[in-house]
């Protein structure tokens, strides 16, 4: 009973769509073409209906009709899921990558003759790779140290200014000459670091700011 | 009331002008068609969507309504080309028009009548 209800509640949709539909056709020439393909489709959506009564599919004969709109949806769907997917990976990444260099700042500065200021962390990014996430490279920032001019003035307060012609060379020299960690330090580090990580040392970088 | 007032004076218009200039009695014709159906553009939308509503509740795929809409659009372009080309004197032009817009229908029907042919052949055998 409530199958031949349903079924009676389809064709009335259908025979009110269909008389809409028409009411919406041009008057000429072309009103009868419009007619035959609506005409078709009533045919279909009757079908269709008479179809679900007697629980027999019809939709794999009827491909454009189901298949192509769905597909186009899941297609979209799909599309989405991997733009959102791909911009969470990145995101992740970007934190990954700020967790390892704070780490790497954190143990550089337990030796004090190396100053690490901050420490750049290139990680394999391709999605679906064998090392995905895996450290490429680590390249740390020393700092410079300042030249004996700059610590005058960090100590706050002003010196009397005493002219002395002959000392005035030395001291442009010492701004220019910027001190820099010892070598052995600097390559103890990056020791350390690899090490740490399990990198080959040459993977570990230093550049000077 | 409106469209019926454009309409009478784009009409008055049309007749004063045709007779000392016909190519601005053209113009003047396709200037108030544009304008009419801008005027009830807005009010197609809400039709279309009772049409989706009611397809929706029959189980018909928006694929072939869209289908159906759109040699809808294109039957009545046609239809007010042709008809534009007649006015001007150049049936022959409207004639293709319309031969145009009947392949055009022609095209975007061949996937239902197919299926329908797929669907009586499976029911029958």
């Amino acid at each position: 009973m409530e199958v031949v209800r349903s079924l009676i509640h389809n064709l009335i949709v259908i025979v009110i769509l269909a008389m809409l539909m028409e009411m919406l056709l041009p008057a000429g020439d072309m009103r009868k073409f419009v007619k035959m393909v609506m005409g078709l489709l009533i045919i279909v959506a009757v079908v269709q209906t008479v179809g679900d009564l007697l629980r027999r599919d019809y939709s794999g004969d009827l491909p454009y009709l189901t298949e192509k709109g769905s597909t186009a949806q899941l297609s979209g769907i799909m599309e989405a899921g991997k733009y959102i997917s791909g911009e969470q990976q990145q995101k992740a990444i970007e934190q990954y990558k700020r967790g390892l260099a704070n780490q790497i700042v954190a143990l550089a500065s337990i030796n004090k003759e190396v100053p690490v200021i901050d420490a750049e962390i290139r990680i394999q990014s391709g999605r679906g790779g064998a090392g995905f996430g895996s450290i490429n490279e680590i390249v740390l920032v020393i700092a410079k140290g300042p030249g004996r001019a700059e610590k005058r003035l960090d100590k706050g307060g002003i010196e009397p200014v005493t002219v002395e012609v002959d000392r005035q060379l030395e001291i442009e020299e010492s701004v220019g000459n910027e001190s820099v960690p010892p070598l052995e330090a600097v390559a103890d580090l990056e020791k350390t670091v690899a090490n740490f990580y399990n990198l080959k040392p040459e993977q570990v970088k230093c550049v000077y700011r | 009331m409106q469209i019926v007032a454009i309409g009478l004076i784009a009409t008055v218009l049309i007749v004063v002008v045709k007779s000392q200039r016909p190519e601005l009695a053209v113009l003047l014709s396709v200037a108030a068609g544009v304008v009419l159906f801008l005027l009830v553009l807005g009010k197609i939308g809400s039709i279309i969507d009772v049409i989706k509503d009611l397809a929706e509740r029959a189980g018909i795929s928006m694929f072939y309504l869209g289908t159906i809409l759109k040699i809808i659009g294109i039957a009545y372009i046609a239809e007010f080309g042709a008809q534009i080309c007649r006015d001007a004197g150049e049936g022959a032009v409207a004639t293709k028009i319309e031969f145009a817009a009947k392949i055009l229908i022609m095209v975007l029907a061949v996937p239902i009548v197919v299926a329908v042919f797929q669907l009586l052949l499976k029911l029958v055998s």
